[in-house]
Order: structure tokens, then C-alpha cells, then sequence
């Protein structure tokens, strides 16, 4: 009961902190009614602004409010809103746009009034930034740039919105959007300052750095000066490198490391961009700080399986080794099938670890290469429905499974499942890389 | 399956925004209003010339942002039948948000009311002989 109880309520607190301005209009003293489209196209934007209100803190990475359902899905979730917010503000223009074109008075912001011009910038910012997010990649905008701006325009964009309300003043309830502003500068205080502080007090020290296969760099960290962190094998956390805790210096990266060996704590990094190439250069002794664990990706939230499917390519080994490692510490006897797809041999990361796994679990190993050496006898080419069709036992329907690799794997391999009717409730992966 | 949930609750969400804004619309407003009047009337007196330089005044001052004539500008403070229900120096009070007014405002639209009082004085004559032309 517990288990649906928690979702539900972040759910329909979610729901009725975006309706809160809308149920205020609806119960409270109103001026006399204007017309239907007008009343309207004011509550839509009252609505659009609450949700954007609300913005912040679904990525604000509340560990409570995340851990029912994923922090990933928030962030998805977070995406979707931004559309539907910014479809609520661009549809309360375009009603007074086309019904009641006079009352936008003059577009010139010199002879305009501020808060008209105050909403219409707002409009254009969110508009703004909803394309440098949902595009950041096509427009070559580089990610530490664009979540400083991301977070510098939103907030102008929000505050505009509020005085806009303000100006127009005859709906207004001063508290409510005192209240939403308050809640956005809590936040921003929050995650900007709190936090921060709070791991500046729990840092972690380089223990080493050692090479892997593929291109790959393993960081280990050991806690300084406090217990560490409690982890389910496969969650992942942001790791902040050679910097404070102050700047947007965070990566998120899966722990690799054993659960059942904490506090000690593993990072497989694998060279991609300018972050990652840095890793190399890090040596030990070192600071680094640790915000997690998020996630949701973990056999543990599983108990009563009767057994696991892994299925990864390249570095979505690393949270799949952290689960393994996990499950061989503690002596886990459940039937484990692992499909570990690379392009090469020579980069399978955890290559000879693997192997040595096999002793403590009861672990099938499949490789699958793209590049498969001469005399290859394993599989090759890509993870396929025919392959996982061979490979998988007749109890399949009953298993857990976790995907992690690069997309096109991941959605073939869920399309596959589906086709030989594994429950979707039972396929699990993360939604990274959305931005 | 987690994407569904999420997709399910941001459609939930913004359905259940549409549907408040359009119940606060129709409870706001119970019956189809009337269709507003036609164009002010202007009367053929002495008064024509004033009158128009007064209509160029409320353009000029964006009064539509904030009220509505016939139904073109803001509907929520319709001026149709003002100069009927009004007497010039009541008219001239409530330009200023002084008076009634003042009591009766909201704090930031008394200040931008308030901000009229610096009208030169010609204007603020011509905008109100325009206001009595509206009679219905």
C-alpha cells in the first residue's frame, strides 16, 4: 500500500500546486466577468505560470519527492511541462491577441506600458529557452553554458511573468504570486547555496584512477571525515570534479562499486566529451563531492524476482557491474544473464572481470561484438529480437529486466520484449541524455 | 513504463488546467453578453473638434489596455454608456484616481491612474468632452 500511497501524493501535490491560482480565482472575490474569451485567456496564463512556477522544483532533485518514480522521469517529465506551460502563456496571447487586439496597446516598449512589455518579453524568453533545450544539441550549445543560462533566463522569465501580473492588478492576489516567487527563491537558495554547503561539509577524497578498456577511466572515492552514502547497486549520483560545489560543476555517472562494500565508491567514466576527457588528469587525494544517490535502476527494488536480465552496450556496463558485484558479495544464488554488447573486444570494459564473476554467481555470459576478431564464435552485429530470442530462458515473462546502453539498444531491445510478451512494468532503463 | 506515467500525468494536468480556465470563464460569465453597442455616437455641436482631439487622447494614452469601447480594447472595464452614468467631474475623479476612485482601486492601478494628473490640462478636457459622447 505504501508503495502506490507515495506516488500518488507527490502526483496530486504536483496537480494541485500547478491548479492552486486557478482554484484561488474560482473560490475568491473576482471582478465582474469581461466576456468568455477574455476571463479565458486570463486563466490560461494564470495556469501557464504555475506550472512554470513549478519548474523549478522538479528539477530541484528532491531525493523523497524523486525516489517513487526516478529522478530521470522528472526531468522527462519536466520537458513535457515546459511544453505545456509555455503552450498555456502562448495561448493566453494569442486569445487577447486575436479577440482583443487594442488591449495589447502598442508593441514599441518605449511606448508601451512595463508590464505589458514585461509579459511579452517573459512569453519570448520561455519561448527562448524551450528551444535552446529542446534543440541544445542540433544548435551545437555546449551543456555547462546552456544550464547557467537555462537557470539565469527562466528565473528572469518567471519574475517578468509575476510583475506582469502584478501590473495588470485587478486579479492579483499579492500573496499567491508572492508566494510562488518566495517558493522559487527558496529553491534557487536551496539547491544554489543549502546543498552545496552541505556537501562542501561532506567531502570525498581520490583514493585512484585506473584505466579501463574502451577508453574508459575508473575513479575511486573514499568518504572524508563522514560515513558516506547508503546506495542500492545500479543508482548513480553527480559527482563534482576539481571544482566547488557552488558552481554547475556536476556530472551524473553511475556507481559501479559494490553496495555490500560502502562507503567506498566507484565511478567508470568513459571518455565523450570535454568533462569526461578530464578524468584521466585527476589524481589521487584530490577532492571531489558527491550529490546522491538518485535512481532507480536497481535490482533491489526487486526482491522477490526469480531472476535477472542485463543487457548493455559500451559504458552502460557500469551501473550493471555495480549490481553484479553486489549480487556476488552477497553470495545472491538467482539465475543472472548478461548481454554485454561492444564494438570491439579489445573494449569490453570489465572484460577479465566478468570472467572472474562467474565462480561466485550464477551468471550467463553473452558477448556481442560489431567488430567481432577473426575466429570469433560468439554473437556479433547488434542486439537484435532474434538474438534475445535465443539467449533468453522459457521463464522470461517472470524475469526483471535492465537495459543500458545507447538508445537504438535500448528500444529495440524493449520492442523485442514486448514481442515475446514481457510485461513492460518489468523492463527498466534510464532516460539519460535529454538534453 | 515509467514514460507513461509521466506523459499520463502531464496530459492530467494540462486537461485539468484547460477545463478550470474554461469553468472560471463560464462562471465568470453566466450568460452570452450582449453584443457591445455601436460606434460612439458623435454629436454634431460646437463640441466635434474637442471631442475627436479627446478620442486621439485615448489612443494615444493606450486606455484600451485597460477598458473597452464598443467592444475594442479590455473588455473587463467596458467605458460603452460612461458619459451616461457619469457627470464630467466624476469622469475627470476616476481619470486621476482621485476621489471615490482613490479608495476604490487596486494600489497599482491607483498609481497608474495617479500618473494621468500629469496630463496636460487641454488633453485631459478633450479626453473627457470625448468620454460623455458615450452614451450607450
Amino acid at each position: 500500500m505504501k508503495d502506490i500511497a507515495s506516488p500518488v501524493f507527490w502526483i496530486l501535490l504536483y496537480l494541485a500546486l500547478v491548479a492552486a491560482p486557478l482554484l484561488v480565482l474560482l473560490a475568491g472575490p473576482t471582478p465582474p466577468g469581461a466576456g468568455r474569451w477574455w476571463d479565458f485567456s486570463m486563466a490560461l496564463g494564470f495556469a501557464g505560470i504555475a506550472v512554470m512556477g513549478v519548474q523549478f522544483a522538479l528539477t530541484a532533485r528532491f531525493r523523497r519527492a524523486s525516489a517513487p518514480f526516478g529522478i530521470d522521469i522528472i526531468y522527462y517529465f519536466h520537458r513535457y511541462m515546459a511544453v505545456i506551460g509555455f503552450g498555456l502563456l502562448a495561448a493566453h496571447y494569442a486569445v487577447v491577441r486575436g479577440a482583443y487586439p487594442a488591449a495589447l496597446g502598442p508593441l514599441n516598449p518605449v511606448q508601451a506600458s512595463g508590464y505589458m512589455s514585461a509579459g511579452r518579453t517573459a512569453l519570448v524568453l520561455f519561448g527562448f529557452v524551450l528551444v535552446t533545450s529542446l534543440w541544445r544539441k542540433p544548435l551545437r550549445i555546449g551543456y555547462d553554458r546552456w544550464r547557467v543560462w537555462h537557470v539565469l533566463l527562466t528565473t528572469a522569465a518567471f519574475l517578468l511573468a509575476v510583475a506582469h501580473i502584478e501590473g495588470v492588478g485587478y486579479y492579483a492576489r499579492g500573496w499567491l504570486w508572492t508566494g510562488y516567487t518566495l517558493f522559487w527563491v527558496f529553491l534557487v537558495v536551496y539547491v544554489r547555496l543549502l546543498r552545496p554547503w552541505r556537501m562542501l561539509n561532506e567531502p570525498y577524497r581520490v583514493v585512484g584512477v585506473r584505466p579501463e578498456r574502451g577508453q574508459a577511466w575508473t575513479v575511486t572515492l573514499d568518504p572524508d571525515g563522514h560515513p558516506g552514502l547508503r546506495f542500492a547497486p545500479g543508482q548513480f549520483a553527480w559527482l563534482t570534479l576539481r571544482g566547488s560545489p557552488f558552481r554547475f560543476g556536476e556530472h551524473p555517472f553511475s556507481i559501479s562499486s559494490s553496495a555490500a562494500r560502502s562507503p567506498r565508491l566507484e565511478f567508470t567514466i568513459k571518455e565523450l566529451g570535454d568533462f569526461t576527457r578530464t578524468i584521466k588528469d585527476i589524481r589521487p587525494g584530490e577532492t571531489a563531492y558527491v550529490d546522491g544517490p538518485y535512481g532507480v535502476f536497481s535490482v533491489d527494488r526487486y526482491p522477490r524476482a526469480p531472476g535477472f536480465v542485463f543487457v548493455s552496450g559500451g559504458v552502460g556496463i557500469a551501473p550493471v557491474m555495480g549490481m553484479l558485484r553486489t549480487l556476488a558479495d552477497r553470495r545472491d544464488a538467482r539465475p543472472l544473464l548478461l548481454v554485454c554488447a561492444n564494438a570491439r573486444w579489445e573494449d569490453v570494459i570489465y572484460r577479465e572481470e566478468l570472467e572472474s564473476l562467474r565462480p561466485r554467481l550464477d551468471l550467463t555470459l553473452i558477448h556481442v561484438l560489431q567488430e567481432p576478431p577473426p575466429g570469433w564464435a560468439g554473437e556479433h552485429g547488434f542486439v537484435t529480437g532474434a538474438l534475445l530470442q535465443r539467449v533468453l530462458p522459457a521463464n522470461r515473462a517472470e524475469l526483471e529486466y535492465f537495459l543500458c546502453g545507447p538508445r537504438p539498444m535500448s528500444e529495440t531491445a524493449q520492442q523485442a520484449l514486448h514481442a515475446m510478451r514481457v510485461p513492460l512494468a518489468r523492463v527498466h532503463f534510464e532516460l539519460f541524455d535529454m538534453v | 513504463m515509467r514514460e507513461r506515467l509521466a506523459r499520463g500525468v502531464a496530459f492530467l494536468a494540462a486537461a485539468l488546467l484547460v477545463l478550470l480556465a474554461l469553468a472560471f470563464a463560464r462562471v465568470q460569465n453566466p450568460a452570452p453578453r450582449a453584443p457591445g453597442a455601436g460606434a460612439a455616437a458623435v454629436p454634431a455641436d460646437m463640441r466635434r473638434v474637442l471631442v475627436e482631439a479627446g478620442r486621439a487622447v485615448y489612443q494615444a494614452q493606450g486606455c484600451a489596455r485597460c477598458h473597452s469601447i464598443a467592444g475594442s480594447g479590455n473588455p473587463r472595464y467596458p467605458l460603452d454608456g460612461v458619459g451616461a452614468r457619469r457627470e464630467a467631474a466624476d469622469i475627470r475623479r476616476w481619470i486621476m484616481g482621485a476621489g471615490e476612485a482613490e479608495g476604490r482601486l487596486p494600489a497599482g492601478v491607483r498609481r497608474a491612474k495617479q500618473a494621468y494628473r500629469k496630463l496636460p490640462r487641454r488633453d485631459l478636457d478633450a479626453l473627457i468632452a470625448f468620454l460623455e459622447t458615450l452614451r450607450n
